[in-house]
């Protein structure tokens, strides 16, 4: 099943180049320009990822954090911060005690923000698979099966 | 620079930083995807490498700016200063040309200040670089660790307590300061090496590190007689690692009782 992101951010640009790198991941990425239209989205779409600033006008990230994790079914979260105020750094460490689940300083790039999704959609996807009863640690011991299937039958 | 001058400053630098942030993200993410569509060791891969690379020296550049605007606070540690001489001193041969000789000391026994330690490194590396800088025609440079006891007027001279301080004065032999230059040479963006020489955030940073961990940077120097920066920061006991110690440091508080 694809992973569904949704980016917060105020910033035109930023919020465009994150979704397409995501995009080309192969993750259905929506996006917000700010907390309260991102919680709209979040409703609608449940995503299994949100990133999101921390510095916005509207609604900011810290409060969008906190809705979000008091949800019954929260998301990963992904805070981001460009900092710039004796708080800008502590912004972060909030985030992390509130719930976001990785916090990523600006400017960062994009490749470190892509691992840090998959890291977390990973996580995600083990807990679905285990539900699922299966188990993706147990997948290279199938592959090899399946391979030692393949040469008995070819050789055997 | 006046205090509500630095003030001000820090007040601006804070603001554009968090812009200038977004700025680079979207500079270095779109630079990364651009390197990764094109063959690595082509001419055109190097380039976006080196445009990715030079969006992290701006990065670096902001950070610094805030360090140097006092507003970003430090991280405060108990630390070996004769330990972080030593972790120099490797980068310090490879910064420093061959025609100049350069020599470091530090005393065998440990001193203990509360620093940032990323702070003092930079802190010495700026120095070294800024003497190298200065010393276009070969010469001699030093680093130097030791502690002071500073009472009186020699207190009072430094803005700082009586108390004892660990010292590491970097000397070099070069082209030396005026008068002017020494009054200027802690301000944001001042800079004598020109537009591509130097950003004009070194001496300015050292100063923000120095004050910041209650220190101070000294600064003497003549035209033509080379110069001698000085970074006093505040002796911290060992036995009382606390930071109250570093406001009343005393001077037979060593344990092993010997202070020069």
């Amino acid at each position: 099943m694809t992973a569904k992101i949704l980016v917060i951010d105020d910033d035109d640009h930023l919020r465009e180049l994150v979704c397409s790198r995501l995009r080309r991941q192969g993750y259905v990425v929506h996006t917000a320009e700010n907390g309260r239209v991102g919680l709209r989205i979040f409703e609608a779409e449940r995503p299994d990822l949100v990133i999101t600033d921390i510095l916005m006008p509207d609604m900011e990230g810290i409060e969008t954090i906190l809705r979000l994790k008091a949800g019954a079914t929260p998301p990963k979260i992904i805070a981001m911060s460009g900092g710039g105020h004796i708080v800008g750094r502590d912004f972060l460490k909030w985030a992390s005690h509130l719930g976001a689940d990785q916090v990523l300083a600006k400017p960062f790039r994009v490749s470190t923000l892509i691992a840090m999704a998959g890291d977390l959609l990973r996580d995600i996807d083990a807990r679905r698979g285990r539900l699922l009863g299966w188990d993706p640690e147990l997948q290279p011991m199938r592959d090899m099966g399946q391979d030692l299937d393949r040469l008995f039958h070819t050789h055997g | 620079m006046a205090a509500n001058d630095r003030e001000a400053f820090g007040e601006m630098a804070g603001g554009i930083a968090h812009d200038l942030n977004n700025l680079l993200t979207v500079i270095m993410g779109a630079t990364e995807t651009l390197a990764e569509d094109l063959a690595p060791g082509s001419d055109r891969h190097d380039l976006a490498m080196t445009s990715l690379q030079a969006a992290e020296t701006g990065a670096e550049l902001i950070r610094r700016l805030l360090a140097a605007s006092q507003r970003q606070a430090p991280e405060l540690e108990i630390i070996d200063c004769c330990a972080a001489v030593d972790a120099v001193r490797p980068l310090a041969h490879r910064l420093i040309r061959d025609d100049i000789s350069l020599k470091i000391q530090a005393p065998v026994h440990p001193l203990f200040c509360t620093a940032d330690p990323v702070g003092l490194k930079t802190a010495l590396l700026n120095l070294l670089i800024n003497a190298r800088d200065a010393t276009p025609a070969g010469g001699s440079i030093s680093l130097r660790a030791e502690t002071v006891s500073l009472h009186g007027h020699g207190a009072r001279r430094l803005s700082l307590a009586p108390g004892v301080y660990v010292v590491f004065t970097v000397r070099d032999t070069g082209v030396g300061m005026s008068p002017e230059t020494m009054r200027r040479a802690t301000e944001p963006f001042f800079t004598t090496k020109g537009p591509v020489g130097g950003t004009g955030l070194g001496l300015s940073t050292v100063d923000g590190f120095a004050r910041q961990s209650g220190g101070h940077l000294a600064i003497a120097s003549e035209v033509g007689r080379g110069a001698r920066l000085s970074i006093y920061l505040p002796r911290t006991t060992p036995l009382k690692p606390r930071l109250e110690s570093v406001a009343n440091p005393t001077r037979n508080d060593w344990p092993g009782g010997e202070i020069r």
